[in-house]
């Protein structure tokens, strides 16, 4: 399939909460909805469809996005949560697409919010939500303990070390300190001696190498035909999407012994390529693309080696081989592919599943020339924007432009 | 039975979800024998328990009893552990093996901590526990 530039954002915004300031996951989607309603010039009611991932950790009542909606007095054509875990909120972009594509609607609302920490026990819901309840939680998994298996066996494959895995949380942090709302940021600038002396919290991760949760946050969207677009100040245009889910639980992957997709898995089976790499394929080539036409890069790296593999799965590095860009400074300030320029989920932190939509959030902040924190100088044109749920489950890639074409 | 994700018991170790499909599984742990499946059509050993083959799509998978033998494929230790009834037992090392039989389990590796590593031989044992579960130890001939 190739839609060519369908689409475009032509209204966002964003809110944020944390503890001095808290808000819940009902009033940070409000606040988020109506600046992106603002931001686009258009009426509540010219809003024909709802997308959101699935509901906030820190609410999570069935059928969110129509409680939302009805919260704010929305009535809607379609509604529907994308639960491909937090990477729907990167898919439902593409889906947004769609439903302008077929004519079901001129204008789509992408809306997450979450402020998990402000509300719950994160790291005993963390881990009861993501293992399998019945071969895995028994055995005391933590999230990182998950990931801690992947991070192990990229190590073990790859020749990586602890050290290359505080560089990439050293690089997050050179954006993440210069941003208002990062959950890290009050560290300041930190070396690889100070990830090192951070205690493990599940081998190989040490605390540095692991996301934290952070406050609050939401993000909403407003897409609309490429028509509708030419009267928009700063239109972005969806260039390509693509998605793919390969399991639900870790050591399900261990039990797929082959994947249906065009991109390459590896010799199967494999926790080191990701489903990223089949989304990727297909946002490429309805953009026409390559990874050496992306000005910038957004990720869901919750970990430092989920960054590497994240990389090498979008196509900038060859596998094993990511750790190159931040030996070369190409990642960080300054370098030439600007990557998880609000931090990244390691430092700017997981304020829950609405952490997928701050990847969005900021791709587009930069794109519009409008960062919160440090901006990318020479406001770059086209990024690849990725977000991930689950235990490396469930992918979503999107390319956003500020051109049409 | 708490309700995944919604609300966690933190007084004690989790009970396993089961699913119909595991239960000659969980009957088999019971018993001090680790079960697995599978295919009678193309003869894959299968995991997690299910009623159709996910390799050839055939209904029929059966039961046979594992080795219990296998190499370890990836590991990690816990050292902040998901509710406080896990406190005592930190640091616990949690990881994927590989049964001889050629299928992948996720299970506990009950040894110290700082000298477990990818490819060690393991073999699985069965401890008196709240909860019984199959816990992998270093194989016995490898001292
Ligand atoms: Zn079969």
């Amino acid at each position: 399939m190739n839609l060519g530039a369908v689409a475009a954002i032509v209204g966002m915004g964003d809110a944020y909460a944390n503890a001095d300031d808290i808000k819940d996951p009902l009033q940070l989607a409000a606040e988020a909805t109506y600046k992106a309603i603002a931001d686009a010039g258009i009426r509540k009611t010219d809003i024909q469809s709802l997308f959101t991932g699935r509901s906030p950790w820190a609410d999570r009542r069935p059928q969110w996005n129509n409680i939302f909606a009805s919260h704010i007095q929305l009535p809607l054509t379609l509604s529907t949560e994308l639960t491909m875990h937090g990477a729907g909120i990167n898919v439902m972009f593409g889906l947004a697409v769609q439903n302008i594509a077929a004519g079901m609607a001129d204008y789509v609302l992408c809306l997450q919010s979450d402020a998990t920490a402000l509300f719950i026990d994160t790291v005993a819901v963390g881990a009861a939500t993501d293992a399998d309840p019945q071969f895995e939680y028994p055995f005391g998994p933590i999230i990182p303990a998950l990931y801690g298996q992947v991070a192990r066996r990229y190590m073990h494959e790859y020749d990586l070390s602890e050290e290359d895995f505080a560089d990439v949380a050293v690089a997050q942090q050179e954006w993440g300190r210069r941003h208002p709302h990062a959950a890290k940021a009050r560290f300041g600038a930190i070396d690889r001696a100070d990830v090192l002396a951070s205690p493990y919290v599940a081998t190989p991760l040490r605390r540095w190498m692991c996301s934290t949760w952070g406050g609050g946050t939401a993000g909403a969207f407003i897409v609309t035909s490429v028509e509708n677009a030419r009267q928009a100040d700063k239109p972005l245009y969806i260039r390509g999407f693509g998605s793919c889910a390969t399991h639900e639980y870790l050591s399900e992957r261990m039990g797929i012994h082959q994947m249906p997709f065009a991109a390459d898995f590896g010799a199967l089976p494999n926790l080191t390529h990701s489903g990223v790499r089949e989304a990727a394929r297909q946002a490429y080539a309805m953009a026409g693309m390559t990874a050496s036409d992306m000005d910038m890069v957004q990720m869901s790296a919750n970990f430092s080696h989920m960054a590497l593999l994240l990389l090498e799965d979008l196509g900038f590095a060859e596998k094993g081989r990511a750790i190159e860009l931040y030996r070369q400074g190409r990642l960080t300030p300054g370098g030439d592919l600007p990557c998880d320029t609000n931090g990244g989920w390691l430092s700017f932190g997981q304020p829950g599943i609405s952490c997928d939509m701050d990847t969005m959030v900021e791709g587009a902040r930069q794109l519009r020339g409008e960062a919160l924190g440090l901006q990318v100088p020479g406001r770059p044109k086209t990024a690849i924007l990725q977000g991930a749920g689950g235990m490396m489950a469930c992918n979503g890639v999107t390319i956003l432009s500020t051109e049409a074409a | 039975m708490s309700e995944q994700g919604e609300t966690v018991v933190a007084d004690r170790f989790p009970e396993p979800r089961r699913t119909l499909d595991a239960e000659p599984f969980w009957r088999g742990i019971a018993q001090g024998r680790l079960l697995f499946q599978r295919c009678g059509g193309c003869r894959t050993a299968v995991w997690p328990p299910r009623s159709y083959c996910p390799y050839c799509d055939a209904p029929g998978l059966s039961w046979e009893e594992s080795s219990g033998t296998a190499e370890i494929y990836s590991f990690s230790t816990v050292m902040r552990p998901p509710t406080p009834v896990w406190n005592d037992k930190a640091p616990y090392t949690v990881g994927l093996v590989r049964l001889a039989e050629g299928y992948y389990l996720f299970t506990e590796i009950d040894e110290e901590w700082q000298g477990i590593a990818i490819g060690q031989k393991v073999e699985v044992t069965f401890p008196p526990r709240d909860v019984p579960l199959p816990i992998f130890k270093y194989a016995r001939n490898e001292g």
